[in-house]
């Protein structure tokens, strides 16, 4: 599989959702044009890479233990546990896109500076979605089953999981490099791991501890789109 | 005066080409720079940040607006200067060590120059020295903390007790936001104030100074 650009970048409403606007809001033109030259910069700035790799429950069971420093309690251990098949993943929109948000926020172009921000964002998750999409076609996924991605930093698995994850996938070779305290640079990167199973190892009640504190609750609506 | 209105209108527009023909127009006409800022770009933006805090107006609409208030102030900003006219306060921004979401913090470090404050934006992943030290060095009012992860959450109570450790007297204040962060938690963490957005951190840190 390859990542175009053309095939991950977000709709204008997409971006204007993720940063709070509600959909019956009145939109200034100015803020239209801004949109439409962000997407140019990501556009032209953008380079979509990945690494992924399958790997054995085992050897996942041991990465994702490895830091030992996951919530107790957490859902992605009986995911996995019952899962079908499952791969790393590294995913990344590369460094220029960031120097290009700090260009524009230099030259008080603020508007474009966080379109582009939101819109490499949202390429990265749509880049995810659609090595789920690989994943599914490749592993022959039936109607029953279902192929979701899940990454370090969510859902009670901690951010120094990305450690196990880059020792095995090496993305240095498409640079993408982690700091000592577990952060990828380029920022506009993801790592995790990519799941086969029934449809129903996916479902979860959302109410652990850290459920609380989470900013995104993405859960919610993956799960209901698999209850459909 | 009918030209700061107009200052004020197009800022609220975002017409930044606008307010930076105004701006300049007004500067001819021999108007003060401090009442430019006060009655065209400050009137201006605080009906703005009235607006986000009301839902009336969101994101795009603040940053529109704060691009706007910027291409006025950079006009004025060496007369203030000249005039030798106090700012409204200095303060130290930045995402904690370990967090690399900076967009929040931006906001709020956009709405504060807007405001008329210095700001010292230390970036993202910053180490909790650089904030005590930048702060002490700086002689700053008030050190902004962001974190949007749980997990670096705590490094914010760190900073505030070394901060309290380097100036007993609590001549600098602080402030936490960020997604996971909570008025208790801020109380927790000693800090003195919280703020939930950026709108609200304006105003708390106006408390503060």
């Amino acid at each position: 599989m390859e990542l175009i650009t053309s095939q991950i970048v977000p709709s204008f409403s997409d971006v204007l959702r993720r940063q709070g606007v509600p959909e019956q809001a009145t939109i200034k033109e100015a803020i239209r044009l801004d949109f439409y030259s962000a997407l140019e910069i990501f556009q032209s700035s953008a380079k979509p890479q990945y690494l992924a790799e399958e790997i054995s429950k085992e050897i996942f069971d041991e990465i994702f233990n490895a830091s030992g420093l996951n919530e107790e309690e957490n859902p992605l251990q009986s995911i996995y546990s019952a899962a079908d098949q499952i791969a790393l993943f590294v995913i990344t929109v590369g460094g220029v896109v960031t120097e290009k948000i700090k260009e524009c926020m230099t030259k008080n172009e603020i508007v474009i500076a966080s379109m582009m921000d939101t819109i490499a964002s949202l390429a990265v998750e749509n880049s995810v979605g659609l090595l789920e999409d690989y994943f599914a076609e490749k592993w022959n996924s039936r109607e029953e089953e279902t192929v979701l991605g899940y990454s370090p930093g969510y859902c009670g698995w901690h951010l120094a999981g990305q450690t196990e994850i880059f020792r095995i996938l090496k993305p240095e070779k498409i640079d993408v490099h982690l700091s000592d305290s577990f952060l990828m640079e380029p920022i506009k990167s993801v790592s995790g791991v990519i799941i086969k199973g029934p449809k129903e190892i996916h479902l979860f009640r959302n109410n652990f501890q850290f459920c609380s504190t989470c900013v995104d609750h993405t859960c919610v609506s993956r799960m209901k789109n698999l209850k459909k | 005066m009918e030209l700061l209105n107009q200052i004020s209108e197009y800022l609220q527009q975002g017409d930044d080409e606008k307010v930076f023909e105004l701006t300049g127009i007004a500067i001819k006409e021999g108007i003060s720079p401090k009442e430019i800022l006060d009655d065209g770009l400050l009137a201006g933006i605080g009906i703005i940040g009235k607006q986000f805090k009301n839902h009336e107006i969101f994101l795009p609409d603040v940053l529109l607006a704060a691009k706007a208030m910027q291409a006025g102030l950079n006009q004025i900003k060496p007369l203030l200067e000249r005039d030798k006219i106090p700012g409204m306060g200095k303060i130290v921004l930045g995402t904690v060590k370990g967090d690399v979401h900076d967009i929040g913090k931006n906001l709020v470090g956009i709405m504060l120059k807007g405001a008329g404050y210095d700001v010292i934006d230390l970036g993202k992943d910053v180490a909790s020295e650089q904030f005590v030290e930048t702060a002490i060095i700086e002689k700053a009012n008030v050190v902004g903390l962001s974190a949007l992860l749980t997990t670096t959450m705590p490094v914010m109570k760190e900073i505030i007790s070394m901060l309290k450790e380097k100036d007993p007297e609590g001549n600098i204040k602080t402030i936490i936001g960020g997604a996971p962060v909570t008025k208790n938690i801020a109380d927790e963490y000693g800090a003195d104030a919280y703020a939930f957005d950026a709108a609200n951190a304006i105003d708390q840190i106006k408390l503060l100074i």
